[in-house]
């Protein structure tokens, strides 16, 4: 770690985390809606659960592919102060 | 463990913390195992944001997965349930109205309940309590059916959740009466 720049800047992996974190709480209390469905013998609504649960997924792989993304951009160099 | 190696270890302990065992090589005086296996304890402490990031990524993935296993446990649970056999539980005359009958259904390790309902209506619902699958009893005198390990009670009538921590109502047995015998031909929600 010495010596190494983070790619990724500091906000964008603020916000990113947030992001991701949220949709882990999604996706917690969608895997808990499917098991209740399950255990009331109820086995349509899983299939749903799933679907939304895969969005999730792919949205996370999204932002994250986005934001290494945004970060290779090329930034401006500073200018030096006069 | 001896006495003089756990105080070694403790020793050590104390040495290396706080990240002081960055890139310090293992001395003479040190435990043979952190000779061994020189764990840079600072470095493990350390995690890093882009290890967080990871850590989320992959928690994500395998929330899908549970929840897709759960769905195709609840497919698989479903084809068992569509095919399930008929079985005669009890003729009409064996259960008493107010009264209730345990039976299996649709194996022995599958505990059920028939409750003759006052009115004479019989319902059937699986034995097995939706909080931690304790056996309900059904109690016509308080008119509930309840669960003694903690306290849940459900509605006989129904199988709807009353009271107590069960998060589901009583999975329901499906039963035909024919003339005088009861039949359980199958399971619903």
């Amino acid at each position: 770690m010495l010596g190494r720049v983070p790619r990724l800047p500091h906000s964008t992996m603020r916000w990113l985390i947030i992001s991701l974190m949220l949709l882990n709480g999604i996706q917690l209390v969608l895997l808990q809606l499917t098991i209740n469905s399950t255990l009331s013998l109820d086995f349509t609504q899983p299939w749903l659960y799933v679907g939304v649960s895969f969005i999730c997924l792919l949205i996370s792989g999204g932002l994250i592919a986005f934001a290494f993304l945004q970060s290779r951009k090329p930034t401006t160099p500073n200018k030096p102060k006069s | 463990m001896t006495q003089h190696d756990s105080t070694s270890v403790e020793n050590s302990t104390l040495k290396v913390g706080k990240g002081g065992a960055l890139g310090v090589p293992p001395k003479d005086g040190d435990p043979l195992w952190q000779q061994d296996f020189p764990i840079n304890r600072a470095e493990e402490m350390d995690n890093s944001r882009r290890q967080f990031l990871k850590f989320l990524g992959l928690t994500s993935l395998a929330f899908f997965t549970g929840t897709l296993g759960v769905a195709l446990k609840g497919l698989f649970e479903q084809q068992r349930t569509s095919t399930l056999p008929e079985m005669r539980i009890a003729s009409v005359n064996d259960v008493a109205e107010g009264q209730s009958l345990n039976f299996q259904y649709p194996a022995d390790d599958y505990p059920a309940i028939l409750i003759h309902l006052p009115g004479g209506n019989f319902v059937a619902y699986e034995q097995r309590c939706t909080h931690l699958l304790c056996p309900v009893l059904y109690q016509g005198d308080k008119g509930r059916i309840y669960c003694p390990c903690h306290d849940g009670v459900f509605q006989p009538a129904t199988g709807e959740r009353l009271a107590g921590p069960p998060p589901r109502p009583l999975n329901k047995i499906k039963i035909e009466v024919r003339g005088t015998d009861i039949f359980a031909v199958g399971r619903s929600s």
